[in-house]
């Protein structure tokens, strides 16, 4: 049971629901200062490259390289952003099923917003949407940022429109 | 000379907007569900609602402290 609103002195109070006061503070304000700082650090970055070596013919090469890891650092910000949310949106809706009276141990979001539909009725947002979201999660924590891995013989994958092609040159050897 | 070895991969791309998308989603999900509850008889807040208002000294600040 969550309290909704307080009456003091005689005035009523509106208060957001727990969650949605987690994600705007803990996830949405948070993955903010993160992206702001690595913009930062990739603009100085760019201005020491510009200094030391401004007509190096390596210049560009560095550039782009400064430019890809502030590329992938702002990816990883995404993704445990991403893995902040779910988690958040699962303990939600645990408190969600104990107060329809449902038993909510040993179960993951999926199931539980199983739950909840119904007994509350079908939600507008259809549950494949969360259950994309707790695979990026998974493969995430799991499994290395992976789009394909095995889990327990089981091949799970992210959605297609999570996933992307990623092509490393390593220099091996010499011939 | 050098052998270069290309590894093809394929990993997450989770941008930006597909976490603002997540996040909103995300909030009229549980919105929805709050309301539901609401309107079930399973939840009613009278009762606590009456002892905060006449009892309680706690600070109403963040409602995350208020979760029963």
């Amino acid at each position: 049971m969550r309290i909704k609103r307080l009456l003091i002195l005689g005035k009523a109070s509106e208060l957001p629901h727990p969650f949605i006061e987690e994600v705007e503070w803990l996830v949405s304000q948070n993955h903010e200062l993160v992206l702001e700082n690595i913009e930062r650090l990739e603009k100085a970055e760019f201005s020491r490259l510009y200094s030391e070596m401004p007509n190096a013919p390596e210049l560009d090469s560095e550039l782009a390289y400064a430019a890809s890891m502030a590329d992938d650092l702002g990816n990883a910000a995404n993704q445990l952003a991403l893995v902040s949310l779910v988690t958040r949106l699962q303990h939600s809706n645990n408190v969600f099923v104990k107060d329809v009276g449902g038993d909510n141990e040993n179960t993951g979001l999926v199931p539980n917003l199983r739950i909840l539909n119904r007994r509350l009725g079908e939600s507008p947002i259809a549950i494949t949407f969360f259950a994309d979201l707790v695979s990026v999660r998974d493969s995430v924590v799991h499994a290395d940022s992976m789009a394909e891995w095995t889990y327990n013989g089981k091949t799970r994958r992210v959605p297609e429109r999570y996933a992307k092609r990623r092509n490393s040159r390593n220099r091996r050897g010499q011939l | 000379m050098q052998n270069v070895v290309t590894v093809v991969t394929e990993e997450v791309n989770f941008r930006e907007s597909d976490l603002r998308e997540a996040i909103e989603v995300s909030i009229r999900q549980v919105k929805w569900y709050d309301e539901r509850l609401d309107e079930s008889e399973s939840r009613s807040n009278e009762p606590l609602l009456e002892r905060w208002s006449a009892n309680s000294s706690l600070p109403p600040a963040r409602s995350k402290h208020c979760t029963v």
